[in-house]
């Protein structure tokens, strides 16, 4: 927000005309009165703490408070996120070790490519997951264990789909297929004997008819205690891993592809102990936590009540200007009362306060939404930072810039308006023609993510060779649209950006050199000529106070 | 364009007592001696602000420190390529010695190492057949390696293995019932495995105790070891080889009871003298070609600093007699700017270069005689010395016009990139940690704070972007759709409005010092005090120099701009 200019300007012939008709119903000097008092009060609201503070000694509570929530809020975050940080990494480990536990010959990094060719290699690879299954307690170097239902420990399901009838003769171009799908399951015991053979024995007595098979699971429940958390002075979690390997054969390819997927849910744990100091350090976090909430409600009261202040003296300066002058308030003038820095604090409370509440369920092991906890206070911790500017603005040098990006703003989403247009038209067209070719064209939000990182220089090389050469019209095509794009995107609309900012940019240093423009509020304001330090704008009750920053100023 | 000097109006000699004209005349002697104290003054100061052709040109003094310079630059450039050559061969051999101990001891070490750590296993076979290994392959160290390595003695003048475990006091743990009961204390139990020890058969110490690990409250197993090596690739360079000690550490990490061991190898190289050193050859006498370099290029800093600390005193006397003149003729002080311009910051720049440069040469000197091996520190010295003389050299670019515009213009736009980089760098911050929270556990580059800042700096410059958006892992859906919100909005925002800015910033600055060279600069008090100096020729005094600079000779009188560079 701009401070506020002190310009010399005449009385209007209109204000004199006014001034004529008040003089049949008030006196003079009661009319100047109140017309002084609301200049005085419209100025006061429109001062920066450091001014507020010379003219009526009062202490900025808001700029203290907004400080401390800063550094507490960032703290918060960062402490989050380290104890987050120890729950991914467990939860990818783990996911991991079963792939090397559970898949045959898996490696690192064949998620893609993880697949089987034979007959053999199929009946293999099950009876190997089912052995490493029941031997579970010797080969894991994890905290690994059976789930217990009641007094039984829950067994591996395994499970084929396959369609209800079906004769295939490829040869002679001659099928008979009944498409609804059937499901056969059967179940191992974690107590059943030991190992269940080689696939010669094939104990499974498990028979798949290939032609019909669409997929095969092995679905299975694990238990673990993550206790790395224990060092780190927090209460253990215990996790449930639900697995599922799939072998894949929808496309009847010849090729089958096995994944594993691993859905991870934490719980608290029934029966735990641990020796030590552990209880004293999350009682410590439930405090801060608490405090933060505190901090927070404080900041969202305070702003609040500034936003409903800053809305009756809205609502006075109308009533007064039709009063006094008989017109009403432009719209822009009205919403200079309302903040937009205060609206922006006070979602970026609520946020914090939310936030924090979950994290305290989280901590207490009452729930487990880590993905909504950490996007409510990575989104209000951005915020905060956010709200940082404000007080930069208040330095006349740093507000050049500030008001440079918040003039050409509406500009630009304007020109972004007429650039996406362009750009969706090249998203759907690249998505429809290059897509069957290329893998980033694919499908359409991979279309946008690419098109994107051309504008902006990325990859583009590749993405030129990547195209597939199998159909020579298509790759002509894919020429002339890659080209035209970077061309247009590039060399036309970026720098028509940065002319938008430019211009904004010279707009701006004009008018701090020369004087802003007007309004009707800013000339009433700035007939008054009271300092800020004048003692005029001070309340009967408020003694006067020093405070080191603003006396320094 | 110099003024006729005021000339003191003939006196009409009065007629009345001889007493009145004397005090007139002692006046005007006053008068004429104050001005000539001024002339004096502005000539010191208008032969101080030339460059080294004008000053040539005015006194025919030989240019001796803009020589040094040279030198400086040439023999700092060339110590310090010798020494990049030769510290390139010693990373090299540490490097290649620790790839090599990781095929040696770690069991199906796949040649790259994972984020920080070199292989893992999975099950408890694996885990005993790893320590197994890596305790064989030392116990058949000299039998299998490639390399001219042998045993090493630890702190205990032992030779062979120290192997340590980590883990929690005591526990029981059932995951099945979600039932633990952990005492948080952590044990160490240690065991010396000697090289006499391990060549026994058959193989006690594979049955003992120590080696039947409880994987559910094992935290790790730490083997290590101590090994000698000598470089001699450095004989080839006709330098003395090194003789290194390489302390080597296994460590198989299970902190994390995820079911995933990690194992880490750690090889810390100390390099020392060889004892008992015996060479043939012509190796010596290279060695000290290098010191004697060294030595000169001590001797030249030295100098140059000396030179550079004389004009910098000189200056400050200078400047005291400006302040004071001013003061007693205008009775006012010299605005901060003016004072400032008495100090040349690139003399400050070559002082600080030279300092590093000396030090930087006197470790070299040590790490060449083997005295010393804290090589990066002596990197540090001579990179950073290097770095900043050759950006002195700017300081001579600066005096001619057409490339003083450019250098001017970052100079006066600077301040306005440091204010606008202070707004940004909020933004900037927030980005950074919501980032973290939000992204992080389905993305690698947003894993910790260091990364996601690494990487939002890559995307602003338009790098990696569209792996950025690919890698993001589809999970949740909830932070997929936050991930393009957060991606599209960052790179929208820095890279067209806010680089754009730091354009316009530019631009305008840029703008700004052409209208100043074609209208004239704003003009100070030391400016205009200097114009009223008359004629350079004054300056033109006999010389017996013989040396007559060529550029300076060919420079015409209507290029002469008096421009002061600070």
């Amino acid at each position: 927000m701009a401070d506020p200019e002190v310009v010399v300007s005449s009385c209007s012939s209109h204000e004199e005309e006014n001034r004529c008709n008040f003089n049949q119903q008030t006196s003079p000097s009661e009319e100047l009165l109140l017309e002084d008092q609301m200049r005085r009060k419209l100025k006061f609201f429109f001062m920066n703490p450091c001014e507020k503070f010379w003219a009526r000694g009062r202490k900025p509570w808001k700029l203290a408070i907004q400080i401390l929530k800063i550094a507490m809020v960032t703290i918060q975050l960062v402490l989050f996120g380290l104890s987050n940080q120890m729950v991914v990494a467990f939860k990818e480990e783990n996911t991991i070790a079963f792939k090397h536990l559970f898949l045959k010959g898996y490696m690192d990094r064949m998620d893609d490519t993880y697949a089987v060719y034979t007959q053999s290699d199929v009946y293999d690879q099950l009876i190997f997951a089912v052995n490493q299954y029941l031997q579970l307690y010797n080969v894991s170097v994890g905290n690994h264990a059976y789930e217990n239902k009641g007094t039984k420990q829950s067994a591996m399901a395994i499970c084929q789909h396959f369609y209800k009838r079906g004769n295939i003769y490829p040869g002679n171009d001659t099928f008979d297929i009944d498409p609804e799908i059937e499901t056969e399951c059967f179940f191992v015991e974690p107590d059943e004997p030991f190992h269940i053979g080689t696939p010669a024995e094939n104990k499974l007595n498990l028979t798949l008819d290939f032609h019909r098979l669409l997929t095969v699971e092995l679905q299975f429940k694990l238990k673990a205690i993550n206790l790395q958390t224990v060092r780190h002075q927090e209460l253990p979690d215990c996790y449930d891993f639900t697995l599922t390997i799939t072998f894949d054969n929808k496309a009847h390819s010849g090729r089958i592809k096995i994944s594993l997927d691993n859905d991870i849910s934490i719980r608290e744990c029934k029966d735990w102990h641990v020796s030590g100091s552990i209880q004293k350090n999350t009682h410590y976090m439930m405090i801060f936590d608490a405090f933060v909430i505190l901090t927070c409600l404080v900041s969202l009261i305070l702003c609040i009540r500034s936003v409903i202040r800053g809305l009756q003296l809205q609502q006075e300066f109308v009533n007064f200007f039709l009063l006094h002058y008989k017109k009403e308030v432009s719209v822009s003038d009205q919403m200079e009362f309302v903040n937009g820095w205060y609206i922006m604090i006070i979602i970026s409370d609520i946020l914090t306060i939310i936030g924090s509440i979950l994290k305290m369920e989280i901590q207490a092991k009452s729930l487990t939404s880590y993905d909504v906890c950490s996007i409510l206070l990575g989104t209000s911790t951005m915020l905060v930072w956010l709200g940082v500017i404000r007080y930069l603005g208040f330095f006349a040098k740093y507000n050049l810039l500030i008001l440079t990006l918040q003039a050409a703003l509406p500009n630009v989403i304007r020109f972004c308006c007429c650039a996406a247009m362009i750009y969706l038209g090249y998203c759907f067209c690249g998505w429809i023609v290059l897509g069957p070719y290329h893998d980033k064209f694919r499908s359409l939000n991979m279309v946008s993510e690419c098109l994107f990182s051309l504008i902006n220089g990325d990859d583009m090389f590749a993405t030129f060779a990547k195209m597939q050469q199998k159909s020579y019209l298509v790759w002509l095509f894919s020429r002339i649209y890659l080209y035209s794009f970077i061309s247009l995107f590039i060399y036309m609309i970026l720098s028509l950006f940065i002319a938008l900012i430019t211009d904004t940019y010279e707009t701006i240093k004009q008018y701090q050199q020369d004087g802003f423009p007007e309004t009707e509020l800013r000339t009433f304001i700035s007939e008054c000529k009271d300092l800020p330090n004048s003692g005029k704008y001070r309340l009967e009750d408020d003694p006067p106070v020093s405070l080191f920053c603003c006396c320094k100023k | 364009m110099a003024r006729q000097p005021y000339r003191f109006p003939q006196a009409r000699i009065p007629e009345r007592g001889s007493g009145v004209f004397r005090l007139t005349v002692r006046n005007a002697m006053a008068h004429r001696d104050s001005e000539m104290k001024e002339e004096c003054l502005r000539e010191d100061l208008k032969f101080y602000f030339m460059s080294p052709c004008e000053k040539y040109r005015a006194r025919r003094q030989i240019p001796w420190k803009l020589g040094l310079q040279i030198l400086k630059i040439v023999m700092v450039t060339t110590q310090l390529v010798r020494f990049g050559l030769s510290n390139q061969l010693v990373v090299a051999f540490k490097e290649d010695n620790t790839v090599a101990f990781k095929h040696l001891f770690l069991k199906g070490y796949s040649g790259t190492d994972e984020d920080d750590y070199s292989c893992s296993v999975y099950t408890q076979e694996d885990a005993y057949e790893s320590i197994f290994f890596a305790i064989n392959q030392y116990h058949q160290l000299k039998d299998i390696t490639l390399g001219t390595l042998g045993y090493g003695e630890n702190e205990d003048n032992r030779i062979g293995l120290k192997v340590c475990k980590q883990h929690y006091k005591k526990g029981t743990m059932f995951p099945s019932n979600e039932t633990l009961n952990i005492d948080n204390d952590v044990e160490l139990d240690c065991v010396q495995l000697d090289l006499q020890d391990l060549s026994k058969k058959p193989p006690d110490w594979k049955n003992s105790s120590f080696f039947r690990l409880e994987f559910y409250r094992l935290l790790q197993v730490e083997i290590s070891f101590h090994l000698k090596g000598i470089d001699l690739q450095t004989i080839h360079s006709r330098e003395l080889p090194d003789c290194y000690v390489f302390q080597n550490t296994i460590i198989f990490d299970n902190k994390a009871h995820s079911g995933k061991i990690k194992i880490y190898f750690d090889s810390d190289a100390k390099i020392e003298e060889c004892k008992d050193l015996n060479i043939f050859g012509s190796t010596q006498k290279n060695a000290q070609y290098v010191l004697v370099f060294d030595a000169f290029v001590i001797v030249i800093c030295l100098a140059s600093l000396i030179l550079c600390t004389r004009s910098i005193v000189l200056a400050l006397r200078l400047r005291k007699r400006f302040l004071n003149f001013f003061l007693e003729k205008y009775k006012r002080p010299v605005c901060d700017t003016d004072q400032w311009e008495f100090i040349n910051g690139w003399y400050v720049l070559v002082i600080i270069s030279d300092l590093m440069t000396i030090i930087g040469s006197i470790l070299k000197m040590e790490i060449k005689a083997k005295n010393l091996t804290n090589y990066d520190l002596c990197s540090i010295f001579l990179g950073t010395s290097t770095l900043l003389v050759w950006v002195g050299v700017i300081r001579y670019l600066g005096y001619f016009q057409a490339y003083n515009v450019l250098i001017l213009t970052m100079q006066a736009s600077l301040p306005k990139v440091l204010r606008f980089c202070a707004c940004a760098g909020m933004i900037y911050l927030g980005y950074t940690f919501c980032g973290w929270i939000v992204l992080g556990p389905y993305h690698d580059k947003f894993e910790n704070l260091n990364t996601v800042a690494e990487c939002l700096f890559s995307l602003v410059n338009g790098d990696d972007m569209f792996a950025t958006f690919a890698q993001i892992q589809q999970k949740s859906i909830l932070v997929w759709l936050f991930s393009r919100l957060y991606l599209y909005s960052f790179i929208s925002l820095f890279i067209y409005m806010i680089l754009s800015l730091f354009i316009a910033l530019i631009t305008d600055s840029y703008d700004t010092i052409k209208k100043f060279q074609q209208n004239g600069f704003p003009e100070t008090d030391l400016q205009e005090f200097l114009k009223e100096c008359s004629s350079k020729e004054e300056y033109q005094k006999e010389s017996s120099a013989f040396l007559s600079c060529i550029c300076c000779r060919r420079r015409k009188r209507s290029d002469d701009h008096l421009i002061p560079i600070s």
